[in-house]
């Protein structure tokens, strides 16, 4: 079960990584997520902030306008200068008109006093409103906006001033304007388009005078200093009403410093709803008025959550398909050891009958090949151990029959034991035999290790080489004897023997211990063991140089004799040549025929010459083989011309029959020729007037095949066994003519065996004769050699 | 014989000759190839050892040497190696009867331009081949 246990192993150290990766992923996201989203957010409520100032302060302007061109007509500086009954009743009239939709909650005009002198609001006539804010700085001629509840009314309001001037521009009253927000806050609430968002207004202490939220109402956004509570009270604002401080303490503080439309923004925690939340601070566009707007953060994170929830799942999702893909790939991969493992129980049970069935194509495959192959083993070792109690087992009951036989068995195996002793003598005797004729044998024979020294060498090696075997054992060859060749010699022996492994036969010059050089014909071959590796080489070295002086000697007399000969048959040639261009002055025809009898003569003298010479380079093997691509066609055709004068005068008739495919092959064009020339040759020799001859040339796929027949005088029948021997003539064509040499067809059947091609013939005496030569379209092999044939 | 030299003389006052040495110490060779040569024109000398063609070929400038190589005093190849040694650029053909690859390859070696067995070769095929080297 350890597999599984593997299997297991690497699941769950896949799974932790894989856990670790993802919470590291999720974590990134949920942060760079949470931060973008904050960024986004904070300029989200600074649009926000801004949009909704701009709202409210074109809401605040058209009372503020309306106050300033109220204050601005000249029949209410009038009406105030003289508030009596006519111009009261008359202001309140035209005031009146001025809030069809009771949008204000009153329209009044104070005298200097503060003392409202006409209203629209009953309740209002005849108050002293000199300690408010908004009088005292229309007072001071400035146009002024106050926000607080109402003295009499209770009520909250915007109260608008502007100073109302008489001709001379000095300031005789003020002119208010006493907003009723519902209006504006019904239109504020509409704005509120997203329940985490929020909207507040304060006045310039920090009071809460607007907020969706109505319990905020009338709070400050912190703690208020102890100045600004009792200035509060002085300006009689909100009588009777704790203010109590909200969380805001930073908004707070920060009232005075901020600048028109510039919006602050905040971080708070409300501890309340566990939640932190973004403040905005704007004042309003020259009013004693912030605008403030809440948004609660906790979306912004739950956005952010959601999204790395989102992509957790995902990552999740898709790190469980990783982990099942996985469990199968790592189930599958160790199927195939499971299947060992079972193997290998099987084994342990007994069970040698087991096969691999493991096809995974690596390593595992392998094993179960080796696994099975060894179990078959170990099943054959099982079975011949078997065989072999069972065999000894009779073998045993055999005996104790033998023994029950006493006398027969003990016969038996005395015969035994006799023949034995005997096999082992004759062996002993036979290797001792075959010791002594190496050990006498004329060549030299040693056994030499892999690196060339020499483990055992014949006695011959003192009589070639000079050493003793004494000298000579444990040493190299290559520092006795072994010397003077040129390296590329010896670099391609040892290739041959060491690298290639194959035998290296070979002449070479050698070194006698006396520093006399010696000719030896050498032939030494690896002995290889079970597994190809070279074990010893044997070499087997004979002195030849007796043998070549004997050959050279042999070639320089031919050469001689031929050249001795040669010398004066050129001058008979030549002088015979010129008689018969007349350069001795003109001969007549009988002195020109009896000349030319000469020269024919001396013709056929020449090329006995030759042949003799050809004979002896034959013989001798020295001759060089030089192939090159041969037309052989060409060549035929080219013989048959230079045989035409004796062809024309015998009327003789010639075919050439060749089929079309044959090919340029490569031979010694010289030695082709002479076997096509004496062919040829022959036939218009012995045939008689008016015959023919027939040179036929194909090919089959390895041979090409000639015959040439004629119709001439053929071979007598005893005669034809001796036809190839050297100077043999036939009886028959001795009698007709003196020309022939015996030694043409010699000569074709030594260059034909050379080109390992097969000479034949038919013939019918007086009937003709055809030979059948077949050449290797291979053709021949390159022989280097000193002499030509000619 | 007579009319022969009169026959010779008057070819060669006629022509701007090309003068040839023949080395050959068998005199009736020598004669037939001189008698040949000068029919058709040439200025013809003859030494008939190694050691004379030499001094011949001190005294005086030749076209072509004939040259024999199996002589008395100095053989062929030893006059070839002379040549070579005294800058002497005189082409040879080379004219024997030793047939062997050895001879004709050692000849080739030493810069003769031809090589002919004398047995095997009519005089008219080599007097043609003369004329032939010779632009004649």
């Amino acid at each position: 079960m350890r597999f599984k246990s593997i299997n297991k192993k690497i699941i769950t150290t896949v799974a932790v990584v894989l856990l670790i990766n993802s919470v590291i992923i999720i974590s990134a996201i949920t942060f760079i997520t949470y931060d973008k989203m904050d960024k986004q957010k904070t300029s989200d409520l600074n649009e926000l902030a801004l949009e909704k100032s701009y709202k409210i302060s074109s809401y605040l302007k058209s009372s503020s306008d309306l106050a300033k061109h109220l204050a601005n007509f000249p029949e209410i500086s009038n009406w105030t200068q003289n508030p009596n009954e006519a111009n009261i009743q008359e202001a309140l009239k035209f005031l009146n008109n001025f809030n069809m939709n009771k949008e204000y909650a009153a329209l009044y005009i104070l005298n200097n006093d503060g003392v409202a002198i006409i209203s629209t609001e009953p309740t209002f006539t005849g108050n002293n409103y000199s300690f408010r804010p908004y009088f005292k700085e229309a007072l001071n001629g400035k146009a002024s906006t106050y926000v607080a509840v109402g003295a009499t009314s209770k009520i909250q309001g915007y109260y608008f001033a502007e100073p109302i001037k008489n001709a001379s521009g000095q300031v005789i009253g003020v002119l208010s304007l006493k907003l009723i927000p519902d209006a504006f806050y019904r239109l504020l609430d509409k704005e509120i388009d997203n329940k985490d968002t929020h909207l507040m207004i304060t006045d310039r202490y920090g009071v809460i005078i607007y907020s969706d939220l109505k319990e905020r109402m009338l709070s400050s956004l912190g703690s208020l200093a102890l100045s600004i509570k009792d200035q509060i009270t002085t300006e009689k604002k909100y009588i009777g009403i704790d203010i109590k401080p909200l969380q805001y303490q930073k908004a707070q503080d920060s009232l005075n410093n901020l600048k028109n439309n510039e919006v602050s923004i905040y971080k708070f925690f409300d501890a309340t709803d566990k939640e932190s939340e973004l403040i905005s601070i704007l004042p309003i566009n020259n009013y004693p008025l912030f605008l403030i707007t809440e948004n609660a953060s906790w979306a912004l994170s739950i956005d952010a959550i959601s999204l790395a929830s989102w992509s957790a799942s995902i990552i999740l999702l898709s790190q469980l398909l990783i982990l099942i893909i996985l469990y199968f790939l790592i189930s599958k991969n160790l199927k195939p050891l499971k299947e060992l493992e079972k193997m290998a129980k099987g084994v342990t049970a007994g069970d040698l009958e087991i096969k691999n069935n493991i096809i995974s194509g690596d390593e595992i495959e392998e094993l179960g090949i080796s696994f099975s192959k060894m179990t078959t083993k170990l099943k054959d070792y099982y079975g011949d151990l078997e065989e072999k109690v069972l065999e000894r087992t009779k073998a045993l009951n055999e005996k104790n029959d033998y023994l029950n036989n006493t006398k027969l068995a003990t016969l038996n195996i005395l015969d035994d034991i006799k023949d034995e002793k005997n096999k082992t003598d004759l062996l002993a005797k036979d290797l001792e035999k075959f010791k002594l004729a190496l050990d006498n044998a004329s060549d030299l024979v040693t056994i030499t290790d892999i690196e060339g020294i020499i483990l055992y060498c014949n006695q011959s090696v003192e009589k070639i080489t000079g050493y003793s075997t004494k000298e000579s054992l444990g040493k190299k060859a290559g520092t006795l004897w072994a010397q003077p060749m040129p390296t590329s010699y010896y670099e391609k022996l040892w290739k041959t023997i060491k690298t290639d492994k194959k035998t290296f036969d070979g002449e070479i010059k050698n070194k006698k211990k006396n520093g006399d050089l010696y000719d030896a014909k050498i032939t030494i071959s690896p002995v290889l063991n079970d597994k190809l590796e070279i074990e010893f080489f044997i070499g087997i070295e004979r002195d030849i140089t007796h043998e070549k002086m004997v050959d050279k000697t042999k070639t320089e007399f031919v050469s001689l004799a031929s050249h001795q000969l040669r010398t004066p048959l050129s001058s008979i040639n030549w002088y015979a040549e010129m008689l018969l261009a007349g350069d001795g002055g003109k001969l007549n025809d009988e002195q020109s025929s009896f000349v030319k009898e000469i020269y024919t003569g001396n013709q056929r003298m020449v090329e006995l010459v030759n042949s003799l010479l050809n004979v002896s380079r034959l013989e001798l093997g020295t001759f060089a083989v030089d192939p090159e691509p041969t037309d052989v066609v060409k060549m035929v055709e080219d013989v048959f011309n230079e045989l035409k004068p004796g062809i024309l005068q015998k009327k003789l008739k010639t075919n050439f029959d060749h089929a079309k495919d044959i090919p340029i092959i490569q031979a010694d064009p010289k030695l082709f020729r002479i076997v096509f020339q004496n062919l040829l040759s022959n036939a218009v020799k012995y045939t008689p007037e008016a015959g023919s001859i027939t040179l036929k040339l194909t090919r089959n796929t390895k041979n090409l095949l000639i015959e040439v027949s004629d119709t001439g005088y053929g071979i007598p029948k005893q005669d034809q066994a001796r036809i190839f021997q050297k100077l043999f003539r036939a009886e028959n064509v001795r009698e007709k003519d003196t020309e022939g040499t015996g030694l043409g067809l010699y000569i074709i059947k030594s260059i034909i065996d050379h080109a390992g091609g097969k000479i034949s013939f038919k013939s019918e005496e007086n009937k003709g004769t055809t030979f059948f030569l077949e050449v290797p379209l291979i053709g021949m092999k390159k022989k280097d050699g000193d002499k030509k044939i000619e | 014989m007579i009319i022969f030299k009169h026959k010779i003389e008057k070819i060669m006052s006629k022509t701007n000759t090309k003068k040839l040495l023949i080395a050959e110490d068998e005199r009736s060779i020598a004669k037939a190839l001189q008698l040949k040569l000068s029919l058709s024109g040439f200025e013809v000398d003859i030494a008939v050892n190694g050691e004379e063609a030499l001094d011949l070929m001190k005294e005086k400038k030749f076209d072509l040497v004939l040259l024999d190589i199996m002589m008395p005093k100095m053989d062929g190849f030893s006059v070839m190696e002379a040549m070579k040694k005294n800058k002497n650029k005189t082409p040879v053909i080379i004219l024997s009867n030793l047939s062997q690859e050895d001879d004709s390859k050692r000849a080739q070696e030493l810069g003769a331009v031809d090589f002919f067995v004398k047995s095997n070769t009519p005089l008219a095929e080599i007097i043609e081949k003369v004329k032939k080297f010779l632009k004649v």
